[in-house]
């Protein structure tokens, strides 16, 4: 075997048969590896095993305890700047939808390893969440695409580069006719210019945005009300009376990190001087915004605008609003809370906050926005930002596409990122129409659902991994640069675009550097420095979008006409199913396995997504923890094992999206199950009417929530503000606290030094 | 009736009794030297895959030990220098010897080196290399005269009683820190003195408890 002709041979030795060089060691070698079972072992007589054994008394081999060799291996190049050892911290920004947050990720030689919020960063000032902290894994994840594919086999990006310029030259001949993009929603000035190019020069061509979870209705409708394209961004900080309706802008929003910092400077409360915001909740399931409640109406989402129309009656005359309409439904047993609510937003005008969430349809935002007008919020807690460079998602507009690609008229259909085979709204038979278009293209950073069913599958680059750039939630700009080079040759949506354009293979910041050439203005060494300080800061000062004034354009009987007339209660039988965001977001994280083990906030079930139902329609649909059951929503059906969740609206239904994928990964396949089969075009957030039918079978959860409990110990203390104020040692004596006493024995000093 | 055993056989008990004694003193005594880093690491000098000689290139050259570890004082972990170093000499002088191919190959093929590493501390202590430098500990003291070796040998167990004896009175093992990589440089007469100062200026406060190593 080896060992005999390696020169090392001689230093060392593992047995004590290979160091005497016995007749039996020699057999051995030569009839190769030994068999303790085996039938031909030699015997040794007595005197060599005497022998032998004297030997190894004299000879305390260590061989087998000797240190396992160890082996530094250096560089042979040393880049410059890297000190092993020593991390290295570089500013980007990671985008989020239309707004961004800025991080500043730590490196270890060349690779990176941390990241943390950038402190300067508007959106950021320091924090991230915890989509975030989790990126770094997914930059890592072994089951990220490694290769183009073409239906199903391996390829070369030449060779799309190549296919792609025959193509071009049909549609440079008729416009880019039958030519079409689906991409995400951004806030990316070099994506939009580069769209604008695109445009220019395939006029007839269409780019589509389409997100799962977006903010579509909110922009809708401030533009609806302010004729201008505008987007509301909160002032959490300033507000002293917050309502938020079936909003969880504390955790599953685009803008969490800065709305959470908001309301904790809000909120905090150092001596007894200190006054604290108020937040009121309305909402249809249960979440860590209305956890924070100091007061919370469970109402399920269907009838929660009814309410708002309640306010908006109670503070009719205090606010002088004009118009007609007919009045709502009475509140009933809501009466005194609402009462309660309007005083408390009227006494705090241009210092409260109506915050209403995506799940709400349009008019319920419109009305919410008149009404923050009129409270005089708009300017001090709301501002109304411009809306620029932004790609903004439109199920109306996926729904076009869809209808043509069906008719036959998209010839070419380039996905930038997103997974609609897995999530678009499932009436719209997106799957199938995909079928009918000739050439399918999915640039993505895993081989999903999406991939498997086009043509030319692209790897996608990472955040961590691309040149770009951002706009935050306020239009701050920034850059996104990368820390290491794309691990797997994946290709960003910008490298794309440009190949698309030019016809040739893009890569690196030259797309992003002209954008900001105009931004930045300068000669040749002016912009370089001033590039450079962008990038090591990590956004540009003063580029925040202008604010607009409000102006209502339209009348609040117009707002209202769009209600609904009487929206019945679900029952038991008449379920109201909502749609939630998971802590997968919308699907994409489901191979991440730190997100994957991280407990739900509020139900803290991990692995697995389950059906929530409140104890008491548990109770009335005689079901336990575990039970699967089916649920039945305009025909369609799913299975979902149920948990019970005190705090869920009875007869609601709280599902997550994002579980259940076929195509993520080892971590994500199969894990929960998929509700999207459920969501339709009008029923993207809630769907009323629908039905629950138990089956036999059961499935255990993963659950934590008996973990970490504080067993009767006083560990959390609490007190309201005004017993505060009155009483600020109130932690300290809310407690007996015996005496502390020594297990010792105390010396008896009396007798002098004791030591 | 005749005696079977001779008279000075009742003496054997006493003897066999200290016997044992002196053998199990015997048995914990071997344990605590053989078994101890040393005797097993001490003198390790494993053979490298590029015959440099420190002797030749720190002491006949004299060249500083920072031209090549030139990170010790920066970063926790002490670097081995990068072939580009080595060739910075050696792509002109020996370029063609048959004892510098392997590093010619390695610049060449981009194949970086692979040294066999001498002094390693287990996984479970923390060691920083550049707090020990900025703290104002020799090269000498822990690595030996490497200067005098022709293949690098590991002169000091690296034992945690051995790292201890140190951190409990590191006043001994102190020298000015332009001093470190001076392999013969003698302390003074005025040495305690002049530690016990330095170790107050600079605030030298070597951690002796647990959680100073076993982070």
């Amino acid at each position: 075997m080896t060992i005999r002709n390696d020169k090392r041979a001689r230093h060392y030795w593992r047995s004590l048969s290979e160091l005497s060089d016995s007749e039996d060691f020699r057999r051995e070698d030569r009839r190769g590896h030994h068999d303790a079972h085996s039938s031909e072992r030699t015997e040794l007589d007595r005197r060599s095993f005497l022998t032998l054994m004297g030997a190894s008394m004299a000879l305390a081999g260590l061989a087998g305890c000797r240190r396992p060799i160890e082996k530094i291996v250096p560089y042979v190049d040393q880049p410059e700047n890297v000190i092993p050892g020593v991390p290295k911290f570089y500013a980007t920004t990671m985008p989020r939808g239309n707004s961004a947050l800025g991080l500043i990720v730590e490196t270890h030689e060349g690779r990176p390893t941390k990241i943390e919020g950038n402190p300067g960063h508007p959106a950021s000032r320091g924090s991230t969440d915890f989509f975030a902290q989790a990126e770094i894994l997914a930059l890592y994840d072994p089951d990220r695409s490694r290769s183009p594919y073409l239906n199903g086999e391996p390829a070369k990006y030449e060779d799309f580069v190549k296919g792609w310029a025959e193509l071009a030259k049909t549609y440079e001949a008729n416009n880019g006719q039958g030519l079409a993009i689906l991409s995400e929603s951004y806030a990316c000035p070099t994506l939009a210019r580069l769209r604008r190019e695109f445009e220019k020069k395939n006029k007839k061509a269409s780019w589509t945005v389409f997100d799962p979870l977006s903010n579509e209705t909110e922009l809708a409708a401030a533009r609806a009300v302010t004729e201008k394209d505008v987007r509301p961004v909160y002032h959490v900080d300033k507000a002293k009376v917050i309502l938020a309706l079936d909003s969880d802008f504390l955790q599953h929003h685009p803008d969490n990190v800065l709305y959470s910092r908001g309301f904790a400077d809000g909120r905090r409360v150092e001596s007894t001087k200190d006054d604290m915001n108020r937040l009121y909740v309305i909402e249809s399931g249960l979440s860590v915004t209305g956890g924070m409640a100091d007061h919370r109406l469970r109402v399920p989402s269907s009838r929660s605008g009814g309410l708002v129309r309640a306010l908006a009656d109670r503070m009719r005359k205090p606010l002088d609003l004009n118009g007609a309409w007919p009045p709502a439904q009475p509140s009933g047993e809501y009466e005194d809370w609402l009462i309660a609510l309007a005083d408390d937003l009227l006494a705090n005008r241009g210092q409260s906050l109506i915050i209403v969430g995506e799940r709400q349809p349009q008019w319920v935002h419109e009305l919410a926005l008149t009404l923050n007008a009129n409270l005089g919020n708009i300017g001090s807690t709301i501002e109304l930002r411009e809306v620029e460079d932004a790609g903004l998602s439109s199920v109306g507009e996926l729904k076009n596409l869809t209808a043509r690609m069906k008719d036959g008229q998209i010839s070419t259909l380039i996905m930038l990122g997103g997974n609609p085979v897995y999530n678009a709204p499932a009436d719209m038979g997106f799957a199938t129409a995909l079928k009918k278009v000739k050439t399918t293209v999915h640039l993505s950073s895993h081989r999903d659902e999406t991939s498997k069913a086009v043509n030319w599958h692209l790897p996608r680059a990472h955040f961590l991994e691309s040149w770009s750039d951002c706009r935050a939630v306020d239009g701050t700009m920034s850059l996104v640069q990368p820390m290491i080079e794309p691990l797997h040759q994946g290709h960003t949506c910008i490298e794309l675009l440009s190949t698309l354009l030019t016809g040739t293979d893009t890569r690196g910041h030259e797309p992003v550097k002209e954008t900001w050439k105009k931004i930045l203005k300068g000669n040749d060494y002016e912009f370089d420095k001033r590039w450079r300080k962008v990038l090591h800061d990590g956004w540009l000062p003063e580029s925040e979008s202008d604010t607009e004034k409000y102006r209502q354009r339209k009348s609040i009987e117009d707002i209202i006409a769009q209600a609904p007339n009487t929206i019945p209660e679900p029952t038991a039988e008449r379920l109201e199913i909502g749609f939630y965001e998971s802590n997968l977001g919308d699907g994409r994280y489901a191979n991440n396995g730190w997100l994957q083990e991280l407990p739900d906030s509020v139900s803290k079930l991990a692995w697995d997504n389950a059906a929530l139902l409140s104890p008491a329609t548990a109770g009335a649909l005689n079901v336990v923890n575990g039970d699967v059951v089916q649920l039945n929503a305009a025909g369609r059906t799913i299975e979902s094992p149920v948990w019970i969740q005190p705090g869920v609206t009875d007869n609601t239904v709280s599902l997550w999206l994002g579980y259940g994928r076929s195509a993520a990964g080892r971590v994500g396949d199969n894990v929960g199950g998929d509700v999207y089969p459920l969501r339709t075009t009008d029923g993207m957030y809630f769907v009323t009417g629908a039905s629950l039918t138990k089956t036999d079978r059961s499935r255990v959860l993963a659950n934590t929530q008996d973990h970490s409990r504080m067993e009767g110990r006083p560990i959390v203390r609490e007190a309201s503000l005004d017993e505060y104020q009155e009483h600020p040692e109130f932690a300290r004596d809310m407690v007996e606290h015996p005496p502390l006493k020594s297990i010792y024995p105390d010396y008896d000093y009396s007798r002098g030094y004791q030591w | 009736m005749a005696q079977i055993f001779p008279k000075w056989f009742n003496k054997l008990p006493a003897i066999f009794v200290l016997g044992k004694i002196l053998f199990a003193a015997l048995v914990v005594g071997v344990i605590w030297y053989y078994f101890s880093p040393w005797y097993t690491d001490v003198g390790y000098r494993p053979e490298q895959p590029l015959a440099y000689s420190h002797k030749l290139h720190a002491d006949d050259l004299g060249l500083d030990c920072r031209y090549c570890h030139n990170f010790v004082e920066l970063s926790p972990h002490a670097n081995i220098p990068p072939t580009q170093t080595c060739m910075n000499c050696h792509k002109i002088i020996f370029a063609d010897s048959t004892s510098i191919k392997p590093l010619v190959e390695s610049f060449a093929l981009k194949q970086p080196i692979e040294w066999v590493r001498v002094h390693k501390l287990p996984d479970y202590a923390y060691f920083n290399h550049a707090a020990h430098l900025a703290a104002g500990v020799g090269c000498v003291s822990c690595h030996g005269q490497i200067d005098k070796m022709p293949v690098v040998t590991q002169q000091q167990p690296l034992s945690m009683s051995w790292c201890l004896d140190c951190h409990r009175d590191p006043a001994p093992h102190l020298r000015p820190v332009d001093q470190i990589t001076n392999m013969a440089w003698v302390p003074s007469d005025k040495h305690q003195e002049w530690a016990t100062k330095m170790i107050q200026d600079r605030g030298v406060n070597p951690p002796v408890d647990c959680s100073g190593c076993h982070r």
